[in-house]
């Protein structure tokens, strides 16, 4: 495929997602594909059992896409996402709060499918808004 | 410039950044350049040799060690490894002189044959819990 073909499946996985339909994009990645996370590698049916995680605990979750750099089988990209704490996450009860979370993400596509997947998001900013980090200097 | 011209540019700024040549951000930085924060500051091409520069006290023995590189004629993604051991002292942390490990990721643009921009991108989250302390609550990055 095309580096222009690689851009419109990220995009189309993502949009998939916002419309609530997270299950029709599994099609989109290859049995053997490989996610790294910032808490390790993880598998095709790893992913969704965290995006199962997620989505209970926000789910109405929109990505606006901000940026798109792709050569050769590699697509990275910045993603918005704007979504509403209504469940539990990482062990923080639902807060009802509005927050964004910056995903920065490259993807590796083989033949139509995402083969491979480097995350880098921003947790960090995710758990402040949900009150989850402790006041600074406090561990 | 070409893809390669622009990717040989980024190695050549981080093999000698590896070496502590920080001056290779004065030749290979546009003067107008813009770094834009994870944390919703932006730094211009002093203040962010500046930053380089704090960082190397904070964490001696920095190292980056490129993962991975995207690049178009005029953009790059770069997805790299730093490490260097704990010398933070900021935020009430006692440093330990543990090895950190942390991936970032950037968004990188060229202009004339230099580096005319940054958006970093890095893994606050997984730097702050090997520190074992939190960093200072940032703006939603945008």
């Amino acid at each position: 495929m095309s580096v222009e073909e690689n851009k419109v499946l990220i995009r189309h996985i993502y949009d998939l997602i916002s419309q609530g339909k997270v299950a029709s994009t599994y099609e989109f990645y290859a049995p053997e594909s490989v996610f790294h996370g910032l808490a390790g590698d993880m598998s095709v049916e790893q992913v969704k059992g965290f995006d199962s995680m997620f989505l209970t605990a926000f789910p109405d979750p929109v990505y606006v896409f901000e940026d798109m750099i792709a050569e050769g089988d590699k697509v990275a990209f910045r993603v918005t996402m704007t979504a509403t704490h209504k469940g539990e996450f990482m062990g923080i009860a639902p807060t009802g709060k509005k927050v964004m979370l910056a995903i920065t993400n490259i993807a590796r596509v083989v033949n139509g499918k995402v083969m491979e997947f480097w995350a880098s998001n921003n947790m960090l900013g995710l758990m402040q808004q949900i009150d989850a980090i402790p006041p600074i200097g406090q561990k | 410039m070409s893809v390669e011209e622009n990717k040989t540019l980024i190695y050549k700024i981080y093999d000698e950044y590896n070496k502590g040549n920080y001056d290779i951000y004065d030749e290979c930085f546009a003067n107008d350049f813009l770094s834009y924060r994870w944390d919703g500051n932006v730094l211009d091409k002093k203040a962010y040799k500046q930053m380089l520069l704090g960082f190397k006290e904070m964490f001696p023995g920095i190292q980056r060690t490129i993962q991975d590189i995207i690049v178009t004629e005029d953009r790059a993604a770069l997805y790299f490894t730093w490490t260097g051991k704990d010398n933070y002292t900021s935020r009430g942390h006692t440093p330990t002189g543990k090895l950190l490990k942390v991936n970032e990721l950037y968004f990188i643009r060229f202009k004339n044959g230099k580096v005319s921009e940054y958006r970093q991108y890095g893994d606050a989250y997984g730097m702050a819990v090997q520190l074992g302390v939190y960093v200072e609550a940032n703006k939603v990055n945008k």
